[in-house]
């Protein structure tokens, strides 16, 4: 014990691999003991045999004593010179333990890799009770405990660091089961060799991480390095978007135009609801107009805002929505000249491409623009809704790169854009205005439209894929339809609720919320969009932020 | 938020009158009208056919903002469902970021009674249900048929 008095006379040197403590200058900075070269010159004030910085007076503590008291079946046998023993405390039984995990040994040594930086929370003291905290920012705090003593000397010795395979095993079962929720991840070990202690607070720290506050006992084990991989990468989700779009801003939601509601609104039936609340609107009352078209009651949006900043019917960005508004309110006077600078990325449109459809030069989707002056894109509020299953199209079409089209050429590069391109906002609503054309009775019109569809974007260098366009349009025909051609309210809702359950369905399909649009909203798009495209590789996207 | 409270009377009385197909929709206390009790039957093409689930829908107090919390209660074996007292589900529509208030109960009920015919093995909640699923279906359909008849609701 003496070799491990701080002196300031001689550098020490501490090993974090077996905790010896030598002198630097007899042993140099490799560790004599177990030739690990994880190793720490102490000086005073940066000891790494100091404790963590401890936080104590947490409720977890008085849980975690009180649990200590009722547990004492858990207590550890008397053989306890033969290693650890870990209770698990609170309401996990030892009986409920997942089936037999053969692999999780070798798991295990990918988890004490991946905590290697934990290893310092343990320091070699006669008895100790630590107790670590961690603030997991949104997620909560994760807390646990261990408690070690040991008997002689022979805890100091570099030789016996191995824990018994046997008592491996049986923590393990208790590490990895599956476990109800609101197991405390506190864990105690008494007895326990302190060779193991380093261990100990790793498998505690990961139990707390897999049972813990953050609510992975969902599927709460791993059995190889994928399932580790979901764990951490479930980390950074529940961290970083627990709930979703972040709230939109005071001034955003301020800014937002309202209108009253008039008569396009209420369609054919002089009825019409706020989805959100599902009360009616009256001809004339004040409601908020989101850019996407879609509108609501002030008193309904704004609680939903204040929260997320997306449009409570198609979810598009209201921030992103905007910035395509005004753009294309700044944008208005280009459209119909023959330039395409503000497209940015288009080929100029040869004049002999002009089909019967008038279609200004410029990125693909404004082949619309002409149709119709784009100030009255603004008073049709009964198209909007035709965005969201538009856009969606339009997006699952261009993200449809290398697939065949019906000209059996070959597109590549399904480009992403950003969120103020062409499609978003008012522009679409062109393109519902064209739609009304092609879901006419005109069969011609129909083939022509989309005809000149492909042509457009065969010209453009957008590149859009577009094969299954005719398809697209049906599909949306029967989804969205329904504001343009407003019947009375039953059907509405019917339909908005079939529209709702598709779209829900195709968002589940199509890896979910990795929209293009939703990226940019991101504080940390890296990260997640790192972990949504680990997710998506593997099951159906951002998914789990598992609030259950 | 009187209005949303409006929502929640208007969304259970279309549910109770006028169910998802299978379902049945009845008030856990008559008093509350924020706890649903779901009978949901299994689907004739599944294996859960002939069973009757116990589905409990609770709608937060700033529903339709938050999305309703649903959880199993008759015991199923599913690897959408934790085989566990709480019954937790895992359906895409009501994860928090996933969840829009446009979204209705209707379509929960629908896309559990969904999963009951498709389940999620892409994203399971019981992942060895999921794997036998994926590689044993023979297994796990006589598994999911027993429990069917043993749990009935």
């Amino acid at each position: 014990m003496s070799s491990q008095q701080t002196t300031t006379a001689r550098p020490q040197v501490y090993c974090f691999g077996c905790q010896h403590v030598w002198y630097q200058d007899e042993h140099g900075i490799r560790c004599p003991a177990c030739e690990s070269d994880f190793v720490q010159i102490i000086e005073t004030g940066n000891d790494p045999r100091e404790d963590p910085p401890i936080i104590d007076d947490d409720m977890d503590f008085e849980t975690w004593q009180n649990q200590m008291h009722d547990d004492h079946t858990h207590e550890p046998p008397s053989d306890a010179g033969h290693g650890l023993h870990f209770a698990p405390l609170g309401s996990n039984p030892l009986a409920a333990r997942g089936p037999g995990q053969p692999d999780q040994a070798a798991t295990l040594g990918s988890l004490f890799g991946l905590l290697q930086s934990f290893q310092s929370l343990t320091a070699p003291a006669a008895s100790t009770t630590r107790s670590y905290d961690f603030n997991l920012g949104t997620s909560g705090r994760l807390s646990f405990r261990t408690t070690t003593s040991y008997r002689d000397g022979s805890a100091n010795d570099p030789q016996s660091p191995d824990l018994p395979v046997q008592d491996i095993n049986s923590f393990l079962h208790d590490m990895f089961a599956p476990g109800g929720p609101g197991i405390p991840p506190q864990f105690a070990q008494a007895n326990g060799q302190r060779a193991g202690t380093t261990r100990n607070a790793q498998m505690a720290f990961m139990d707390a991480l897999l049972h813990g506050p953050l609510g992975l006992h969902r599927a709460g084990y791993a059995t190889s390095n994928e399932d580790l991989e979901r764990i951490v990468a479930e980390l950074f989700e529940q961290q970083a978007g627990q709930s979703g779009a972040p709230a939109a801003s005071e001034d955003a939601i301020a800014s937002l135009p309202t209108k009253p509601v008039d008569q396009n609104m209420l369609g054919d039936s002089e009825k019409a609801e706020c989805t959100i609340c599902m009360g009616e609107v009256a001809l004339g009352e004040v409601v908020t107009e989101l850019y996407c078209h879609h509108w609501f009651h002030t008193d309904c949006i704004k609680p939903w805002l204040e929260q997320h900043n997306t449009c409570p019917h198609c979810r598009m960005s209201i921030e992103d929505s905007k910035a395509a508004f005004d753009k294309k309110n700044a944008n208005t006077g280009q459209n119909n000249s023959s330039t395409n600078a503000a497209s940015g990325s288009g080929t100029n449109a040869p004049s002999s491409q002009a089909s019967s459809m008038p279609r200004p030069p410029g990125a693909w989707p404004t082949m619309f623009h002409s149709q119709q002056p784009s100030g009255t894109a603004t008073t049709r509020p009964q198209q909007p809704l035709l965005n969201s299953p538009l856009h969606q199209a339009l997006r699952d079409n261009r993200s449809q790169s290398n697939t065949p089209n019906d000209r059996g050429q070959r597109r590549v590069g399904g480009q992403r854009r950003d969120s103020s391109s062409p499609l978003d906002g008012p522009r679409s609503t062109r393109w519902s205005q064209s739609y009304d054309e092609i879901s006419s009775s005109d069969s011609r019109s129909r083939r022509r439209s989309t005809r000149d569809l492909q042509r457009s974007a065969n010209q453009e260098g957008q590149n859009p894929p577009i094969h299954n366009l005719q398809d697209r349009l049906e599909q949306i025909r029967r989804a969205g339809g329904r504001e343009a051609d407003t019947q009375d309210n039953v059907n509405r809702r019917t339909r908005d609720q079939s529209y709702s359950t598709r779209d829900y369905e195709r968002r589940r399909s199509a890896s979910e919320l990795n929209e293009p649009h939703n990226d940019g909203e991101q504080e940390n798009p890296g990260l997640l969009q790192r972990a949504r495209d680990w997710f998506s590789g593997h099951g159906q996207g951002q998914g789990h932020g598992h609030g259950h | 938020m009187a209005a949303p409270n409006k929502r929640v009377l208007k969304e259970f009385s279309d549910c109770s009158t006028n169910p998802p197909p299978g379902c049945k929709v009845s008030l856990v206390d008559e008093a509350n009208f924020k706890e649903w009790n779901v009978l949901i039957d299994g689907p004739a093409n599944s294996p859960y056919a002939g069973g009757r689930f116990k589905v409990n829908f609770v709608l937060p107090d700033d529903y339709p903002f938050k999305p309703p919390v649903v959880t199993f209660k008759t015991k199923i074996y599913h690897c959408n469902v934790t085989n566990d007292a709480t019954g937790s589900v895992c359906i895409a529509m009501l994860k928090p970021d996933a969840w829009k208030p446009a979204s209705m109960c209707k379509q929960v009920i629908e896309a559990i009674r969904g999963l009951l015919i498709v389940p999620n093995v892409d994203d399971p909640l019981e992942l060895e249900i999921a794997t036998q699923y994926k590689e044993n279906r023979v297994e796990f359909d006589k598994k999911a048929k027993e429990w069917t008849k043993k749990y009935r609701a």
